[in-house]
């Protein structure tokens, strides 16, 4: 098969860039092959295809459900076959077929070239590995968490094509076969979040996801178009090539090549919902829990963090970019931190978390630790998926319950304590606490924020160690108030009373105090409780790879030494080129750092940030579960939110962003399609109606000559004839 | 009578260069005066037309216009010498009998229709 | 541009003449009727005075002027008089006028005709049904005057459209003619001799040889041509040429009181005396030999008109003569049917009549 593949090479010659693809450079001559990749594509496109048939053909069962996890796993299995195969230092460029082959010259500029080929290096074998791993196991978890859903083929029709465009996202080859997947992903998140179409708020939120997105896509289109421009070429070993060259000539970079990752980073800021365009994700947990965890945590989100590493070397030609990187991602994250630690809906603080983290992969990609953000990524996609579906176990049992203010002391309930336990470890990774893997994987982040020599990084650095403390807060306000404390519980609004379709698993405890008391919670089944094992497992398991390959910072490291994203950790002057300041070298791992001038070993940085992380997590069971007798109020926590006063409501409130773009953005377009509307009306309108008033006019003037009045038409003949004599004495 | 002969004689009378005479040929200003008469009846005759409404009456200016029509004929005739004009207002007077024939026996169709020689009698068009 | 008129003069008189003939518009039976008359009667007079001064010397005789007034007046009377009957009185009164005018014109057959079959065959017809169509007066109402007849329509618009075209007209001509007149009438005469047709001059010739025969030459000439100067000679030849001259010779000889040759006969004084007066001009030797004479031919000798319009119809214009003659024909049949009464059939028919109600 692989030669097969192999065989089908035409495009080399058929290339204008020749010229420029023999150039010396970080990423030379890539060498082709790993054809079967293409399996991992063609599986879930199959998966599609056959939900899709299954949904035509209104199939009741859970077969579209075994066809998604079966076709989902081996494609895992091919990406893991491949991996061992191929080692994550040798890139591969595997070709399909073409797709955009145009040629106008001969001169380089004068062809596009876009096929249908896979560009497989460490990067984006890191990312398939997650993709389709996680996608196996979360649709293991929807086929019992939808059942009874009456679009269940439709949701997994588009759960397949969701993995199918993510994975023509990670693994194109150049940047259209990118967006394609760029935009499939953003369709498929539509198609996902808004799955009960009957919901307005879920239709609403779907609409809004889509819509911000674009926004986003935007600059992404304009820089593409502008990167084809400049580079003459689409496909990155091309364009990476070119700028290589650039760099190492040491030209001056002009300002319209400069501007392309302003206009990538904004793309990847609608795509991985930072500051501005982070609206639209807490509004999108009201798509299914599955759907949260697989795509608004774990995979489509993290596309904005893959393209900026994977554009890395356009990046570093301008250092600015990176620092605007930086700084959005670390104000994200603690802007929507706080948030987090004030609202009451448990998956819109799991969802804000995901924000605050991809704030923090953010500020790892602009603080050069291409490895570091690669990293987190990651560890947040197992440890935020198991919490999500945690949340998502809670709601299906609790007949769709989220507030953590009816709900208390699950995990005394028998039949939760697995899902306790997920939640107990998706909460400490999230935390930082120290050993587990979202503690290592923070702590490269925030020590290469301090070592970085660009702008203003040692504020993002303390602003980062805040972040994690916060972080820590809200994420076990969250377990204390939901799975700690006196067992209190009530249903939530999809419990219709006098239906008992739960008594199967219905469980008699004495310690039911809520007023529903016919209700009882359903508790997770064997499909959930295997995931949510897997998932804890991973996450706990996630903090192994830091120790291997140390040479690169890791397994993580090692996977994208060889990649594109490498460029960022081997080029040691990008910053001080551009800051002209003395020549500080940016190693990974070095042995010190220095924060607010202090000069401090590395070591010492673990203790740091797990202290943040325990002062955190002391201060959730100070406020929430001291004198806590009941889930709707915690003592502590209420006073200290009246203390705070109006600060209170304002965090709880979402700081009113939301409300700030209404009347910011809506009103004034509202008003203006109020304006076009009347000028419809009248002027096209009325165009319109004029075109039928002339008829009407012209009818009016002739008429009276036809009033059948002998002398009426003998005047006109006298008329006629005067005319005419007229013209015969004009043109005498 | 004399101007009488010295006109009839002109109808032959052929002209050396050196003997145009005046008396025997119609000069253009001649002819136009001629010509404005018979304009100006023709005109009346339009202005009876449009402005009448007795149907006799109607048809009456339309002989006039006629009339205006064959003294410009005679005149040309006169001017050019040859008798074609003439000739043509034979036939003039021909379709003129044969026009007033048919147009009396039409109002006299009509009249018994309606009673009455008013034109307007006959306008049902709503304009 | 040469006008044969003034333009500005024109346009007055018109003007004037316009305003007239508005107010002469009968309205109600009234209406400043001879107010208008003569106002209408001040333009008219102004445009022929003009154009009697444009003309100078090339002026038409008076008499022009006097039937043309005439004509003019009975015109406007035909189309402001508000009785049918007495219209058609006033149009018979402008055929009088216009037919003086072709007597000016030389056309005297067609006088005749016009005064014959317009004013004496279809007017009368005219007044024959206008009294079919109008009721008799009764004792309430002497004057049966319709209201249809009394006040006239749209005069506004009927004079300002009248006058349009009378003025488009004139102007038309005016400066067609004045280009006309540019040219020299002496060549338009040249133009206007070749026109005549063939047939008219072989009667003329005809009639030529008649009147010389008449005054005394022998019988055996045969005109060769009419002159076309004045004064008018034919010339013609002879068989025996010789003959001829020694009359003429014999002819002279007994004027002048010279010895005479008896056995020659003499040519007759009459004959003589139209020789051309020249004594050597009165003949000369044609390239072929023959002996061409002339002489100048007595008054009167062209054809009259009725001949000449004669000829020309029959001779050149056939055809329409005998379509003239079938549309006669035609409008007598239609005229018959057209005004039958519905006829009572006899044997199972219908009647029907022959115009339908157009309700």
């Amino acid at each position: 098969m692989i030669d097969v593949w192999r065989t089908t090479l035409g495009f080399t010659a058929t290339l204008a860039q020749d010229a420029v693809h023999t150039g010396a450079g970080a990423v030379g001559a890539i060498p082709h092959g790993g054809g079967f990749f293409f399996l991992a594509l063609l599986l879930p496109a199959l998966s599609v295809v056959l939900c899709g048939v299954y949904a035509a053909l209104g199939v009741k069962s859970k077969l579209p459900a075994w066809t998604t996890v079966v076709c989902l796993t081996l494609a895992f299995i091919t990406i893991l076959v491949g991996y061992i195969q191929l080692g994550p230092d040798s890139p591969r460029i595997a070709f399909g077929f073409h797709w955009f082959n145009l040629s106008w010259g001969s001169a380089p500029g004068q062809s596009l070239v876009a096929d249908f080929a896979l560009y497989i290096d460490g990067l984006s074998l890191l990312w398939m590995l997650f993709v389709t791993g996680l996608g196996a196991l979360i649709a293991l978890y929807s086929s019992e968490y939808m059942a009874g859903d009456k679009g269940y083929a439709r949701y997994f029709a588009a759960f397949s094509l969701f993995v199918f465009t993510m994975s023509c996202l990670v693994l194109g080859d150049n940047l259209l076969f990118m967006f394609l997947g760029w935009e499939g992903v953003g369709l498929c998140s539509y198609l996902l979040i808004g799955h009960n179409y009957k919901k307005p708020s879920a239709v609403a939120a779907a609409k809004k996801a889509f819509i911000v997105n674009r926004i986003g896509d935007f600059g992404l289109i304009v820089g593409l178009m502008l990167t084809f421009v400049k580079f003459g070429a689409l496909r990155y070993e091309d364009i990476f090539a070119q700028v290589d060259a650039m760099r190492a000539s040491g030209v001056d970079i002009p300002m319209s090549i400069k501007v392309i990752p302003l206009l990538f980073m904004a793309g990847a800021f609608g795509k991985s919902a930072q500051l501005p365009l982070y609206v639209w994700l807490p509004d999108a947990m009201e798509g299914p829990t599955p759907v949260s965890a697989l795509i608004h945590a774990a995979t489509m989100v993290t596309a904005g963090v893959y393209l900026i590493a994977r554009t890395m070397p356009l990046f570093t030609l301008n250092p600015d970019a990176l620092a605007t990187v930086a700084w959005v991602g670390g104000l994200t994250a603690l802007f929507s931190a706080t948030i987090g630690m004030a609202v009451f809906d448990i998956k819109r603080v799991m969802a804000y978390s995901t924000v605050s983290q991809l704030g923090y992969m953010f500020l790892g990609l602009g603080a050069l630790s291409a490895s570091g953000a690669a990293y987190h990524v990651f560890t947040h996609a197992f440890f935020k998926a198991s919490l999500f579906l945690s949340c998502g176990a809670v709601m299906h049992g609790f007949a769709g319950q989220l507030d953590l203010r009816k709900l208390s002391g699950l995990a005394k309930l028998p039949g939760w304590r697995i899902t306790a336990f997920t939640m107990l470890v998706g909460c400490l990774c999230l935390s930082g606490f120290p050993f587990t893997s979202g503690f290592f994987s923070k702590d490269m982040i925030i020590a290469e924020a301090f070592v970085t020599p660009g702008p203003g990084y040692q504020a993002l650095g303390i602003i980062a160690l805040i972040t994690a403390g916060m972080t820590a807060y809200y994420a076990f306000r969250v377990f204390f108030r939901v799975f700690l404390g006196p067992v209190e519980f009530e249903p939530g609004e999809e419990y219709t009373p006098g239906e008992h379709a739960h008594d199967d698993h219905a469980v008699d405890d004495g310690q039911d105090t809520t007023a529903h008391a016919s209700f009882h919670p359903h508790a997770p089944g064997v499909a959930i409780n295997l995931v949510l094992t897997l998932l804890a497992i991973g996450a706990l398991a996630a903090a192994a790879p830091y120790f291997m390959h140390k040479e690169h910072g890791g397994w993580v490291g090692a996977m994208t030494h060889g990649s594109t994203a490498a460029i960022a950790e081997e080029s040691q002057t990008i910053f001080t080129a551009h800051t002209g300041a003395g020549a500080v070298e940016h190693v990974a791992d070095e042995e010190t750092l220095s924060i607010l001038g202090m000069t401090v070993p590395h070591v010492a940085m673990y203790f740091i940030s797990s202290g943040f992380a325990i002062v955190g997590l002391a201060l959730a069971w100070v406020l929430h579960m001291t004198g806590r007798r009941s889930a709707a109020s915690a003592p502590v926590a209420d006073a200290l939110k009246r203390a705070l006063g109006p600060v209170g409501v304002w965090a709880e409130h979402k700081w009113y962003v939301d409300e700030l773009y209404d009347w910011l953005l809506r009103k004034p377009l509202r008003v203006l399609a109020w304006i076009f509307a009347y000028i419809d009306m009248l002027f096209v309108d009325g165009l319109v109606s004029l075109a039928g008033v002339g008829p009407r006019i012209l009818g009016w003037i002739i008429r009276p000559s036809q009033s059948g009045a002998l002398q009426g038409y003998a005047a006109g003949m006298a008329a006629g004839m005067i005319l005419f004599l007229l013209m015969l004495w004009v043109m005498l | 009578m004399n101007a009488l002969a010295g006109s009839m004689s002109a109808l032959i009378a052929q002209s050396a260069p050196s003997l145009a005479s005046a008396a025997d040929m119609l000069s253009t200003i001649g002819l136009y005066h001629y010509l404005v008469v018979a304009c100006a009846m023709f005109a009346l005759g339009v202005i009876g037309f449009l402005s009448r409404r007795n149907l006799i009456i109607m048809f009456l200016c339309t002989e006039l216009m006629l009339q205006g029509a064959s003294l410009a004929l005679i005149a040309f005739s006169r001017y050019w010498f040859n008798h074609t004009g003439e000739v043509f207002v034979i036939f003039v007077l021909t379709v003129a009998a044969a026009e007033a024939a048919m147009a009396l026996a039409l109002v006299v169709l009509l009249y018994r229709k309606r009673e009455t020689l008013d034109a307007l009698a006959w306008s049902s068009m709503r304009g | 541009m040469t006008h044969l008129l003034s333009p500005i003069l024109l346009y007055v008189a018109l003007s004037i003449g316009a305003v007239g003939v508005f107010l002469a518009m009968p309205r109600n039976g009234g209406g400043p009727q001879i107010i208008g008359a003569l106002i209408a009667a001040a333009g008219g007079g102004l445009l022929l005075l003009g154009l009697a001064l444009a003309a100078g010397a090339d002026h038409p005789s008076l008499y022009f002027y006097i039937f043309s007034f005439i004509a003019l007046g009975a015109s406007l009377r035909v189309i402001t008089q508000p009785r049918p009957v007495y219209a058609a009185l006033y149009f018979i009164l402008t055929i009088l006028a216009t037919s003086g005018m072709f007597i000016l014109l030389a056309a005297e057959f067609l006088t005749f005709a016009l005064v014959i079959i317009y004013a004496g065959a279809i007017l009368i017809t005219y007044l024959f049904v206008i009294m079919l169509a109008t009721e008799a007066p009764t004792e309430e109402r002497l004057e049966s005057l319709r209201p249809f007849d009394a006040t006239s329509q749209a005069p506004v618009l009927a004079t300002l459209l009248g006058f349009l075209l009378l003025g488009a007209l004139t102007s038309l001509l005016n400066v067609s003619g004045g280009e006309l007149a540019a040219n020299n009438d002496a060549q338009r005469a040249r133009l206007v001799a070749a026109n005549q047709g063939e047939p008219a001059m072989a009667l003329l010739r005809e009639k030529a040889k008649t009147a010389l025969i008449d005054v005394g030459f022998p019988g055996d000439i045969s005109v060769v041509a009419v002159s076309k100067v004045k004064p008018y000679l034919a010339y013609f030849t002879t068989a025996d040429a010789a003959a001829l001259d020694a009359r003429i010779a014999a002819a002279r000889a007994t004027q002048t009181g010279a010895p005479v040759d008896q056995g020659v006969e003499s040519l007759a004084p009459a004959a003589l005396a139209t020789l051309a007066p020249s004594q050597a001009g009165y003949r000369r030797i044609l390239p072929d030999g023959r002996a061409q004479y002339q002489a100048t031919l007595p008054l009167g000798i062209g054809p009259s008109n009725i001949e000449a319009v004669g000829v020309g119809l029959l001779n050149e214009h056939p055809l329409a003569l005998e379509l003239a003659g079938v549309l006669l024909l035609m409008a007598m049949v239609s005229a018959v049917v057209l005004a039958r009464h519905p006829v009572k059939a006899g044997l199972g028919g219908r009647p029907r009549p022959l115009l339908e109600d157009a309700a």
